[in-house]
Formats: C-alpha cells, sequence, structure tokens
C-alpha cells in the first residue's frame, strides 16, 4: 500500500527505474485477472458475477466475457479478444508505459505491445522488449525533458528581454514620429524651389533648342535651294525643278509646269527667301538629291546583310538588340552638315546648375523621409503584432534572425514572421515559399503554427505556401522542411519561444497502470 | 501517370486546355486502312445486288477434315487468292468455331504477324471434332456440326459455310446467332511497295504522314477487313477501352471505336477514341443467347457497329431455307472489322448465357489467376511519396486513424533519374529495410518499372541493353529507336522477343522490391506519333511496330510477372498494368489510366470496368479520386465508395494535386471514407472467392446485371450499377449533392439492403434516400455471403479471423447456396500443394450444410477458422431451436420485424462438413420458416 502511495507522486525518471522490480512483485500478486483488463478496472470484472457491459447495455455470464464474441454494446465483454469492433485490450507493458490497443490489434500478427501480450494466439511470437524499449523512451524522454527544461530557461531569459526590447522599439518609433515632422515640412519647401527651378531650366533649355532647330533647317533648304540654283545666281526658276522626277504628280513619266507650281505655290522664279518661305515646306519631305539618285545602287534592295539582320532580329524576338545599321549616304551628309546642337550658352548652364542642386537637396530630403517612413511601418508591424501569451515570440521577431535546413538539393530558409525561402544549391537561385500570413494554429492552440502565403506562383497550381508547425527547443531552429504536396511546404522550427510551459517529468512509472 | 512536368515548351500549351487535344490523334478518315475499308464497305453497300467485288469459295479447293475444313478463296474480281480454315475448336463448351484466313505461304510476298501461342491465346488452341455435311443446298453449303461424344449440348452448335458468295453462319439450336461476311467487306490488302510516283497515293496506300511524322511503309499496305453480324440481337458490348457506355453504341455517320493502345492525355468521355489497352471482342446479347467474336488481331483495329431493332435478320435467301427455326426477334447488330495488318482469326463464340460465352473467351486466353490477397484489398498511391519518412508518416497514419490498407505504391520519383529498377538513395537510401517495416505490420509495396530505358552510357542495365541486341530498332538505320519518355531520351526492349522477356524477367532477381506496377507500356513516347511509336520502327524477325502494337505492353506485365517469379518462385506475382490486350487478365490487373477529379469521371469509372470485366479482364479498376485535378471531399467520398465494390481498389493522385489522404478530410468526410475501406475488409472473403470462381471459369467479378440476369431487357443498356459476383447488387452515388437515389432491382429475386436488411421485390426500381455514408449495397435471396467481421489494419492480419455467414432466404424455393474459398492468401501451394479450403454452404429445408469441395491439411489455417456467426435473413418466424451439429443447442436472436435470425458463436469449424438445423414450433421438426 505505502509502494502505491508512494508511486502516485511524480518521481523524477531516475528514481522510478529502480522502483520497477518492486512493483514486478507487485505485479504477481495480481493473480488470475481477465484478459486486457487494466487493475483500475478489475472490479468490474468479477468471475462470481453476472458481467454488466460498462455501458449498462446488457448483463451476462461471466463465460461470455473473452468467449471472442461481441455481446455489448460497447464492446465491455471482450477486453482480451479481437471480437469486438470498438473493444480495447489493456497492455501493462512492465518496464516501458502501459498502453491500450484497439481490439483490432489483438491477434493480428504486429507485435503492439512491447509485452508481446497483444498476440497471445498468433502466428507471430513476440519477445517482451518493455525493458530495452523503456529504457530507451526513458532516455529519449530524459533528452527531451532536458531540451525542455533548457528551452524553458532560454524562455524565461527571453521574456525578460520582451518588454524592454519592445520600449525600445516603441521609443525609436516614437523618435521617427519626430523626425519625421521635421523633415516633411522643409521637404514641402525643397520640391517648390525644386519645381522653380526646373520649370526656368526647362524653359532655356527648351530656348535653345529651338533656335538651333532653326538654323538647321535653314541650312538644309540653303543645301537643297544651292543645289536646284545651277547657274549660282541667287535665284532659281522652274527648269531647275522640272528635271526632278519627284515633282512628277501624275506619274506620266514627265515633270510638266502646271504640277511645279503645285509645289511653287504659282512662283515661276524665286530668290532664297521665297524658297525658304513658300516652296521649302512643299518639298522638303519629298526633294531627292540627284547626286543620291545618280547611285541607286546604294538605296535599292535591302542588302544580304540586312536581310541577314533582319532574320535574326524575328528569330531573336523582342529582346535582341538591333544591330547597327550602315548609315545611309543622305544621313551622312546631313550629319556632317548639321553635327548636334551646340553647348549650352552659360546663362542656361548656370539654370541648369541651380535646378541640379535643388533636385539633388529635395531627393536627398525625400529619401530621408521615406528610409523614415519605410522605418515607421516596418517598425509599427513589428511592434503591432500577435507575439502570443507575454509577447514570447517578439524576440524572435526583433532580432530578424533566420533558421536554415538543408536537404541535398535545398536549403530551405525561414525568415520567421517575414518569409519563407528555398535555394537550389547548385545554382543559388532562391524562390520564395511564402510570406507570413498570421498564427495558424487550431483552437485553443493558435500559436502551433505559422502560415507563410503568397510564395511564388507555380505552374498550373496555387502559389506556394508554407505551413510553420513551432515546437519548444533552448534554440531557434529549422528542424525540417518538406514538400509534401505540390508548392505547399511543411516546416519544424523549434524556440525556445514556444516554451512558455513549465516542464514536468515524464515519468515512467511501473505502477502507472493503477491511473487506468 | 503523365507527362506534363517534362517538357518545358508543352506547359504552356497544354494549360490552354482542359482536356484531351483530339487533333493530336487519328480519326478514321486521317487513318488510310480505316478510310479504305469504310469506303469499300460503302461501295460494297452499293453493289451487293450485282455480287461483284465477292469473295467466293472454290468448290474444287474444299479439303474437309475431322475438325473442319480448309479451302481456297478467291476474290471475283481479281482472281486473288486467300486460304481459308474453319473448323471447330476445343473450348470447355465445345461452341466454338474458329474462322481463319491468311494469304497461301507460298504465295504471300511477305509473312503475316500472328501472336505466339502463350502471348494473347493461352496455349495454342486445339481443334474439336465436327460432322460435315455438304448435300445442302447443291453443294453450296458446308455444315459442320459439333460432334462431341461427352458434351452433348455442344452438339446444337453448327457453323455453316456458304461458297458463293463466301460466308459463314453461325448456329445454335438452329438459331442462326452470327453472320460472318454477310455484308461481303471482306477487304484483304496484299503487301505492295510504290510501283512509281504516279501511283494514286490520295488514300495513304503507300505512305502516310500525321502532324509531322512520316509512316513509311517500307512494305506498303497490308490491310484486313470483314463483317460480322449479329441476327436477333440489338445490344453489343466489348471492344476495351473506351471511355464510353458500356453498350457499344452506333458509329454511322461518327467514328469508328478505335483500338489503338494509346497514352491519352486528360481524356475525354463518351466518345469511342482509342485509349491505353485493347481487346478485341465483342459479345451480343439478346434475352435468349450470348455470342461473342473475338477478332484476334494485335495491328490498330477501327470497328464499326450498327444496330437495328428490326432489320429483318439479315439471312442470305440460301440460308433462310436452311435455317430451321427463325430468329425470335427483328433485330440485327452488325459490326465491321477493320486493321491494320497481320491476318483474320476470328473466334465464333456460341451460348445461351453470358457465362457460357467468357467461359469461352476464357478457354482461349485464360482467366486471371487467383491474386494474392492484398492485392484486392485497398491500396494507397500517389505521385509520389516522396521519401521513405514520408512512406512510414502515411503508414503510421492509417494506424493512428484506424483505417486499413495493403499496400502502398511509389511512382516514378522514387528511382534514381527514372532509372527503373533503381532507387534514388538519397531519399530511400535503405529500401529493404522500409520493405521489413511494412511487411512486418503485413503490408507491401509496390514500385514503378516503365518499359522505357534511359539512355545512359554509364548505367550497367542500358549498357545491356545498348550492347545486348535488346532495344527496338529504328527503320531507317537499324540503330536504336530513340525516343523521349521520363527519362529523356530513352530505348525501348523489345518484349516482342522471348529472349528480352527473359532478360527483362531476370533484371528482376537483384531489384529490391516486391510487386510491380508497368506504366506507360503503349507504349507511350512523348514525341512519336500519337505520343506512341513509329509503325516503321523495327522488332524481333524484322516485324514492324504496325504489326505488334497492341501486344507490346500485355508482353511487358507479362515478363514482369515473370521477373517476379524469378525473384520470388514461391510467392504469387502482383503487377497492374495500363496497356493491355487480349490475355493480359492472365498476368496482371488493369486500371483505366489517368482519369480525373470530377463526377462524370467517376460516373464513366463504372462502364469502363464493366466493360473491361466482360473480355476477360476481371482484375480492373479506376483511380479512385480521380488522377487529375483537385477533388472535393464529398467527390472523394462518393469514388471511394464506389471504388470500395469493384475489383481494383487504389487512390491515386497527380503530382500536381493537394494531398488527399482519408485523414487530412474533415472528420464527417474522413469516416464516411473509413467505413467503405471497412465494408471491402469485411467483404474480403466473397470477394476473394469470387476471384477463385473466376480464375476457375473466367467469369467477371464485377459484371452487368444482365450477366446473371440475361433474360432481364430492363438491364441490357444499364451500366451505372453492378453486381458483385452472383449475390451482391450495388449502385453508387455519382452525382454532387446526392440525397436519393433511384436502383434497379433484377427480376426474380429478392433484395436486401446491407444496412438495414429491409427487402424488396425484383423487377422495380426504388428510390433510397442517401446520407454522406449510404452506400446502395444489396444482398440477393438465395445467396449466401462469407464475411470476416473484424477489419483489422491489412488483409493479412485477418487471416486466421472467424467467418460470418450470412445466409439470404427469399423467394419461392427459400433455398440458398453459396462459396467460400480460403488459402494463406500469398503463397503458390494453393497450385503446387492444393492447399486451400474450398466450402460450399447449402440452405433448404430448415438444414444449413457445409460441404467441403476441397481441404488440405497444406493449408494449416483452416482448423483454426471458424464460423462465428450465422446470420438468417428473410426468416418468417421464430424458429423453436436450432440445432448444432454435436447435438448441442444453439443460442439465437430473432428479431421479428426485421426477420433476422441471428445465431451466436455456433463455432462450426470451416474446414468441417456439418449441419445446422432451425427447428420450427411444429412437430415435425420442419422448417416452415
Amino acid at each position: 500500500l505505502q509502494l502505491v502511495a508512494m508511486t502516485t507522486t511524480v518521481f523524477s525518471v531516475s528514481i522510478c527505474c529502480c522502483l520497477l522490480a518492486a512493483a514486478a512483485a507487485a505485479d504477481s500478486e495480481a493473480g488470475e485477472s481477465p484478459r486486457g483488463v487494466p487493475r483500475s478496472k478489475l472490479g468490474l470484472y468479477d468471475p462470481t458475477k453476472p458481467f454488466n457491459c460498462l455501458d449498462g447495455s446488457g448483463t451476462l455470464p461471466w463465460s461470455k466475457v473473452n468467449d471472442d464474441y461481441c455481446d455489448c454494446r460497447d464492446g465491455s465483454d471482450e477486453p482480451g479478444t479481437s471480437a469486438c469492433k470498438n473493444g480495447r485490450f489493456f497492455c501493462r507493458n512492465r518496464g516501458h508505459k502501459p498502453k491500450y490497443l484497439l481490439a483490432s490489434r489483438v491477434n493480428d500478427g504486429v507485435c503492439d505491445c512491447c509485452d508481446g501480450t497483444d498476440e497471445f494466439d498468433s502466428w507471430t511470437t513476440c519477445a517482451d522488449v518493455c525493458w530495452e524499449e523503456g529504457k530507451a523512451a526513458r532516455e529519449e524522454a530524459e533528452r527531451r525533458h532536458a531540451l525542455l527544461v533548457e528551452g524553458h530557461k532560454v524562455y524565461n531569459t527571453w521574456l525578460q528581454d520582451v518588454e524592454p526590447k519592445l520600449a525600445a522599439r516603441r521609443k525609436r518609433l516614437a523618435e521617427i514620429g519626430a523626425e519625421l515632422e521635421r523633415v516633411q515640412p522643409s521637404k514641402a519647401e525643397l520640391e517648390s524651389a525644386k519645381k522653380a527651378a526646373e520649370d526656368a531650366e526647362e524653359a532655356a533649355k527648351t530656348e535653345h533648342k529651338k533656335a538651333w532647330e532653326e538654323s538647321r533647317e535653314r541650312q538644309r533648304a540653303e543645301r537643297v535651294f544651292n543645289e536646284l540654283d545651277s547657274d549660282s545666281d541667287g535665284r532659281i526658276g522652274l527648269a531647275d525643278l522640272q528635271i526632278h522626277p519627284e515633282f512628277d504628280v501624275n506619274a506620266d513619266g514627265g515633270v510638266t509646269l502646271d504640277e511645279l507650281r503645285q509645289y511653287t505655290e504659282g512662283l515661276d522664279e524665286a530668290d532664297f527667301a521665297s524658297f525658304q518661305e513658300k516652296i521649302w515646306p512643299n518639298i522638303k519631305t519629298i526633294f531627292k538629291s540627284l547626286k543620291q539618285q545618280q547611285q541607286p545602287a546604294a538605296e535599292s534592295a535591302p542588302t544580304a546583310e540586312e536581310s541577314t539582320d533582319k532574320e535574326m532580329d524575328e528569330a531573336l524576338g523582342e529582346g535582341a538588340q538591333p544591330p547597327p545599321t550602315q548609315p545611309t549616304p543622305q544621313e551622312d551628309q546631313a550629319e556632317a552638315e548639321t553635327d548636334s546642337m551646340p553647348d549650352y550658352p552659360a546663362e542656361v548652364q548656370e539654370l541648369i546648375n541651380k535646378a541640379n542642386e535643388a533636385r539633388e537637396a529635395y531627393n536627398k530630403a525625400n529619401d530621408e523621409a521615406s528610409k523614415l517612413t519605410t522605418e515607421k511601418s516596418d517598425l509599427e508591424r513589428l511592434v503591432e503584432r500577435d507575439y502570443g501569451p507575454s509577447n514570447a515570440f517578439f524576440p524572435m521577431a526583433d532580432s530578424g534572425e533566420c533558421a536554415e535546413f538543408n536537404d541535398n538539393e535545398y536549403t530551405y530558409k525561414l525568415c520567421p514572421f517575414k518569409e519563407s525561402l528555398q535555394i537550389q544549391k547548385a545554382s543559388g537561385s532562391s524562390t520564395s515559399l511564402g510570406r507570413f500570413k498570421d498564427w495558424s494554429g487550431p483552437e485553443g492552440d493558435k500559436y502551433s503554427s505559422q502560415e507563410y502565403t503568397d510564395g511564388q506562383g507555380c505552374w498550373n497550381g496555387p502559389n506556394r505556401s508554407t505551413k510553420v508547425r513551432i515546437v519548444c527547443g533552448p534554440k531557434t531552429e529549422l528542424l525540417s522542411a518538406s514538400e509534401p504536396s505540390r508548392c505547399e511546404y511543411s516546416m519544424e522550427l523549434a524556440t525556445p519561444a514556444a516554451c512558455h510551459a513549465h516542464p514536468t517529468a515524464e515519468t515512467v512509472d511501473p505502477e502507472h497502470d493503477e491511473l487506468y | 501517370m503523365r507527362w506534363f512536368v517534362f517538357f518545358g515548351f508543352l506547359l504552356v500549351w497544354v494549360s490552354l486546355c482542359v482536356c484531351v487535344d483530339r487533333s493530336n490523334f487519328k480519326t478514321c478518315e486521317q487513318s488510310g486502312f480505316c478510310k479504305r475499308h469504310r469506303k469499300f464497305a460503302t461501295a460494297q453497300d452499293a453493289a451487293e445486288a450485282d455480287g461483284a467485288n465477292q469473295y467466293q469459295v472454290d468448290p474444287a479447293s474444299i479439303a474437309t477434315d475431322d475438325n473442319g475444313l480448309s479451302a481456297a478463296l478467291v476474290d471475283a474480281a481479281t482472281g486473288k487468292r486467300l486460304s481459308l480454315r474453319l473448323a471447330r475448336v476445343a473450348t470447355v463448351t465445345g461452341r466454338t468455331f474458329r474462322l481463319k484466313i491468311n494469304e497461301f505461304a507460298d504465295e504471300a510476298k511477305r509473312p503475316r504477324f500472328e501472336p505466339a501461342p502463350g502471348d494473347s491465346l493461352v496455349a495454342d488452341v486445339a481443334e474439336a471434332p465436327v460432322a460435315i455435311d455438304n448435300k445442302q443446298l447443291d453443294g453450296n453449303l458446308y455444315v459442320l456440326e459439333a460432334k462431341d461424344g461427352a458434351k452433348s449440348d455442344a452438339a446444337k452448335a453448327k457453323a455453316v459455310l456458304q461458297l458463293k458468295p463466301f460466308r459463314v453462319d453461325c448456329l445454335l439450336n438452329d438459331r442462326p446467332l452470327i453472320s460472318v461476311n454477310s455484308k461481303s467487306r471482306l477487304m484483304w490488302e496484299f503487301h505492295q511497295q510504290k510501283p512509281d510516283d504516279s501511283a494514286d497515293n490520295s488514300d495513304g496506300l503507300y505512305d502516310e504522314e500525321f502532324k509531322g511524322h512520316r509512316d513509311a511503309k517500307p512494305h506498303g499496305s497490308s490491310s484486313v477487313g470483314m463483317d460480322v453480324a449479329f441476327p436477333g440481337f440489338e445490344h453489343v458490348y466489348g471492344i476495351p477501352e473506351h471511355a464510353d457506355s458500356l453498350a457499344l453504341r452506333s458509329t454511322a455517320g461518327g467514328e469508328p471505336y478505335r483500338l489503338y493502345n494509346l497514352d491519352v492525355f486528360e481524356y475525354e468521355l463518351n466518345n469511342p477514341m482509342a485509349l491505353y489497352g485493347s481487346v478485341p471482342l465483342v459479345y451480343a446479347h439478346s434475352a435468349n443467347n450470348t455470342a461473342g467474336a473475338f477478332w484476334h488481331n494485335p495491328s490498330e483495329t477501327w470497328v464499326d457497329v450498327q444496330s437495328s431493332k428490326s432489320s429483318g435478320g439479315g439471312l442470305s435467301a440460301l440460308l433462310t431455307s436452311f435455317v430451321k427455326s427463325a430468329s425470335p426477334s427483328e433485330a440485327l447488330t452488325e459490326t465491321h472489322w477493320m486493321s491494320e495488318s497481320g491476318v483474320i482469326d476470328l473466334f465464333l463464340l456460341l451460348s445461351d448465357t453470358p457465362l457460357g460465352a467468357f467461359r469461352q473467351y476464357a478457354s482461349l486466353t485464360g482467366t486471371t489467376p487467383l491474386p494474392p490477397i492484398f492485392s484486392i484489398a485497398y491500396h494507397q498511391c500517389r505521385w509520389n511519396y516522396n521519401d521513405e519518412t514520408d512512406v512510414l508518416e502515411v503508414d503510421r497514419n492509417f494506424d493512428e486513424n484506424d483505417i486499413p490498407y495493403d499496400v502502398i505504391w511509389l511512382d516514378i520519383e522514387h528511382t534514381d533519374g527514372k532509372r527503373y529498377f533503381t532507387w534514388d538513395s538519397n531519399k530511400f537510401p535503405n529500401p529493404q529495410g522500409m520493405l521489413d517495416k511494412l511487411n512486418a505490420k503485413g503490408r507491401q509495396l509496390v514500385t514503378v518499372v516503365d518499359p522505357h530505358i534511359k539512355r545512359d552510357d554509364n548505367w550497367a542495365l542500358y549498357q545491356r541493353v545498348r550492347d545486348g541486341d535488346i532495344a527496338v530498332k529504328s527503320h531507317k538505320d537499324d540503330g536504336l529507336y530513340d525516343g523521349w519518355c521520363w527519362p529523356g531520351s530513352s530505348v525501348w526492349p523489345d518484349f516482342i522477343d522471348p529472349a528480352v522477356r527473359k532478360w527483362w524477367a531476370n533484371e528482376f532477381k537483384d531489384y529490391v522490391a516486391a510487386y510491380t506496377w508497368n506504366d506507360m507500356g503503349e507504349p507511350s513516347v512523348f514525341n512519336g506519333p500519337e505520343v506512341t511509336m513509329h509503325k516503321d520502327a523495327k522488332h524481333h524477325n524484322g516485324w514492324e511496330h504496325r504489326e505488334v502494337h497492341n501486344l507490346y505492353g500485355a508482353l511487358v506485365h507479362q515478363a514482369s510477372w515473370d521477373g517476379q517469379l524469378v525473384k520470388s518462385p514461391q510467392r504469387r506475382p502482383f503487377v497492374l498494368t495500363r496497356a493491355f490486350f487480349a490475355g493480359s487478365q492472365r498476368t496482371a490487373a488493369v486500371w483505366t489510366g489517368d482519369n480525373a477529379a470530377n463526377w462524370d469521371h467517376l460516373k464513366a469509372s463504372v462502364p469502363m470496368v464493366l466493360s473491361l470485366s466482360i473480355t476477360g479482364i476481371t482484375f480492373s479498376g479506376a483511380d479512385v479520386g480521380g488522377f487529375f485535378g483537385n477533388t472535393d471531399p464529398e467527390l472523394l467520398v462518393r469514388w471511394y465508395q464506389a471504388g470500395s465494390l469493384q475489383p481494383f481498389f487504389r487512390a491515386h493522385a497527380h503530382l500536381d494535386t493537394r494531398r488527399r489522404e482519408p485523414w487530412l478530410l474533415d472528420a464527417q468526410y474522413k469516416e464516411a471514407i473509413r467505413s467503405a475501406i471497412l465494408l471491402r475488409y469485411t467483404l474480403l472473403p466473397y470477394l476473394y472467392t469470387q476471384f477463385y470462381l473466376s480464375a476457375r471459369d473466367g467469369r467477371p467479378v464485377m459484371a452487368p446485371l444482365w450477366v446473371y440476369y440475361p433474360k432481364d431487357e430492363a438491364t441490357f443498356s444499364m451500366d451505372d450499377q453492378h453486381l458483385l459476383g452472383p449475390d451482391l447488387l450495388f449502385k453508387p452515388v455519382t452525382e454532387a449533392g446526392a440525397t436519393s437515389l433511384s436502383v434497379y432491382l433484377p427480376k426474380d429475386s429478392i433484395w436486401y439492403r446491407h444496412d438495414t436488411w429491409e427487402g424488396f421485390g425484383g423487377g422495380q426500381t426504388v428510390s433510397l434516400s442517401v446520407s454522406l455514408t449510404t452506400m446502395s449495397l444489396f444482398y440477393r435471396a438465395g445467396g449466401i455471403v462469407a464475411r470476416r467481421d473484424r477489419p483489422r489494419r491489412s488483409s493479412a492480419a485477418m487471416r486466421r479471423d472467424p467467418i460470418t455467414l450470412v445466409v439470404l432466404l427469399g423467394g419461392r424455393d427459400r433455398r440458398a447456396s453459396g462459396h467460400l474459398y480460403l488459402d494463406d492468401g500469398y503463397s503458390l501451394e494453393h497450385k503446387t500443394s492444393s492447399a486451400y479450403l474450398h466450402c460450399r454452404f447449402n440452405y433448404a429445408d430448415g438444414s444449413l450444410t457445409n460441404t467441403l469441395v476441397h481441404s488440405s491439411p497444406a493449408y494449416a489455417d483452416a482448423d483454426r477458422i471458424k464460423v462465428e456467426r450465422l446470420i438468417f435473413v428473410g426468416v418468417r418466424t421464430r424458429p423453436k431451436s436450432v440445432v448444432l451439429p454435436d447435438g448441442g443447442v444453439g443460442e439465437f436472436t430473432y428479431t421479428e420485424q426485421s426477420r433476422l435470425l441471428v445465431i451466436r458463436r455456433p463455432n462450426l469449424p470451416v474446414a468441417k462438413a456439418w449441419t445446422v438445423r432451425l427447428m420450427d414450433a411444429s412437430a415435425s421438426g420442419h422448417d416452415e420458416l
């Protein structure tokens, strides 16, 4: 009796072990008990009395208990056979943990109880391996327990960090607010200064460009005028134009004076001024220099080289750069005459410099403000998120540290509260397996898992996502990562943050079945 | 399994269509010989009156012998000659004739391919004696009448050869059941090379091209075709595999049914397109008879079908005067068979009943040998279980959720880079260890082994193929035929060559795995014409691929079967195949390929499996859940329910789908699935017995209703419900959100609901209200069904469990009977040392008797197996007492309302003969229940 009383109190694992021998002796005193019934229920199975189904559904003569035929609706008359679909078989498993089995596991050829009692009439012989398995299990339990203890210790130190760290972040958040208040107005001023400077700059540049274009246009007109003015007397007549076949409006092979007058606005003769004003606008797009018309080979059907290029372009598609083309003679000539726009004069350059300064000043202020804004929203998210009881998960988020797991092909990287990644080892290329969405544990155990969604899309499938199971461990580490369904990943993360529970020793109590 | 993960450039293209891209597959019009034969048929129909273009038998050439006759057939138009052999063959009923047409060997340009005995036919088919009478009608008729002393029934079978025009009619009891060439569509293309460039090739006579694939046809065309009509029949069935109704539709104005084994991506329902396998066998059935025509030709074959209710029987004038009893029906079904090459080798099956016809076909191509019992239990498959941890986790979850399963499957990802016979050593570092762990729970492992071999010069197996004259060759240069499949560039062992099959079987010797799944055996060649091998690829002895195509996959799984015997000579093999041909049943189970997770595919699974079941492919099923696409929980539940009562019961899913193992579903769905699987396990003794009976005589395990109710015409076009053996009837729910279900119960029986034992008279449609868990399963009055009511985690775990017998009474004679077959479930000892138990139970006049048809001390477990419970359904009055064999009184309960009598623990050994008597209240002690 005393032994029983003692063992009901919690012992540490190692103390329990030395009591097992005593427990074995106690067990033999139990004598003939119906198979598959735990001691705690022996009182309900009395061979001297009719048996009452435990659910009260009927009463049977004792001979029908464990006679391999199911009579009670709850299966309680067959604790030691496989007759009842809903029956349960108890194995004591001395030296290890006792357990209940489904009745269908009794005499099914598989050793389910470490003491082998479930296969008492079977084609399989089961040795009693409870001592070995129990020992291994106890060692494992000890190891696990140590981890939990260690984890809980770390958890406690983390908890101490939570409030100061949170306070620091909140403080920083307040600072940012203040800084932003300082930066925002000056940013606005700088922006309007920038705008004024840019307007002035733009106007000056436009004017300069316009002047240059006008002069270039005049040069082109002059060039044509000089070509037409065959006798260089400063005047051209219709005859000068008549030799140009492009003025053959009705395409009859000859250029008539009437046809020409459509271009000359009725003039039969013009000096440069009236040429530029009246005629030039009409002919500038169709006029062809006779010098070029004398060398038509250069202009006719695309050269072999060009057509190859074209094919290559098509073959390469949009992304391909067209190869540089040879300048046509016309472009050659034009470039020689006009070359590029002359540099801005000093007064324009001055305005440009001022605008540059204004831009730079504005950009600097803007950068600063947006940096602060980003920091602010990041911090707000960080500070406002749900970190579970006592905000225990805050330090993990705050550190920004990521955990990695390697398999043969990939490195999986989980940055808690941020994202989940898969990095191909061979190429180093990285694929997003989802961004943090929310806690996703079941009701009552919300903080046991997290969901990361909207990762990189899958062909013909969903965007990649990750479900992270969170367990207690002395340090933050990724224990496993896999892809059970296509593009749906599964990870297990150990972290002290999940070690809120005070670990109780997992006892392997030889008399534990008293509790059943 | 499909290939769309493979070709990056195909992905985008594929994603644009939701189902098969029909244009990848030929229509009859795009297939030269089909087009030519159809043209010829039209011409012949028009010319029928004048008798031109007709073959006739040269009377001078006829040589009769004990079993039949041989003669020369002459084409009236061209004078070309063919050799004809018409004989009776020795099938179990003796009512089978064989008509064979070939070229005379000394006249043929090139020999024609015929499958070797053992390929499709079980062996060389022996002939059987006939009496020949040619005195009828001035000698224009030769009547071959079965002469068989032992089998008096056989004598009623006749074959009548009409010489001019050539035609053969088969009669049973003087009633014509089959007319061959009555439409004069016999057409024979002699091998002929293109004479010159100007030759007309508009119908693809000399060479053909399809979607950029040129078929050089180095020997020209060599197609054959003929018509086979079934006078008196409106309904025909067979020629799988098509995703279509069980009863064949008329093809007039549409596409013919096509038999050409193809890997069809996301196949479409309700059309006659070719699928993965072929059985060129058609059955015609009426209330009076069943007739069959087995067109034994493994080349590409198209079949036109036309049925009508009243076309006058189509007998020739000559024959009409000869036939004594006219057909009671005016109906007629005509079929037109067109094959790309080979010979005409036509088996004509004559029977009173469907089962009689099935037995004849089984005599020719064999039956499904009794499968190991795990293989008729539940299979869990997915493309892919990723690694050992994954496999063991799935295994553990079944136990955790108390759901039985017997086999876990590994698809192609388990290999080292799609090199079959190897393992990815990172994912599966210790395959034998993993296998041992599964076996320790009585569970099994199946791994995929496909017939394409990765071209990898550093791989020993490939080196053997490369250097060993093993692979199919290209017609161009006699180099290895190269194509693309899962591993990329691959070669295909030439399974047509018996030496190659032997080599393949030996490759299993050192392969760490147990059972085998042969996928892609059509063969599937991703970059080949119609996703298969080029027709001019070269096989053993120079045969062209076109000549052997439909046979290829069957020889793959046959060799794998042999391989399992090489590895484990004492164990029953198990192989699953997608590609198949006539005779495949001897060495493989078949599944209906890559279906999709939608209600229509669930619905289609029933006619598809029925069609396979009646054409000898007894052991078949559809992927539960649907291969492509994600399934919703209700669909998954309904699919499990349907699959749990089909012969082969395996869940499978595509790589891109979400996991769908039962425990991942909400509780109500999980429970519904669990109870469907549990039901399967309790019925395993009955199912196993049906497989045993099927192995003996070729009866289908899953059968259309007309197989057991041949006179009930309401069942003739029914394919949404089925029987499982003679005693169970089932209609799966195949509609989303169903709350009620109409079930037809066939005539002349009484049917009991399995869950309430409520009885219904036959010959009516009953409406049931259904919930998610309802399975509309009925037991037939007159049957005795053996169950094991202790479902466990695997079939092996149940091997010694007691039996519950359900005795179903009702109907006029209030008799019932049933079988029970038991053995060790996995070894070959039931064959080698007759180590099995076969009980026959009979109930009549108040006595239930167990008669031992066979028992053997070599089957040791038999003595331990007891009957733990007798359930009598339909007992009208409470018996006074129950007397057990030892004279003791049996304890029982009787429920008047449900007319249910349950005898508690009679403790009857199954391996001993016994009688249990129900005594009524009257003094005689005679049953008046």
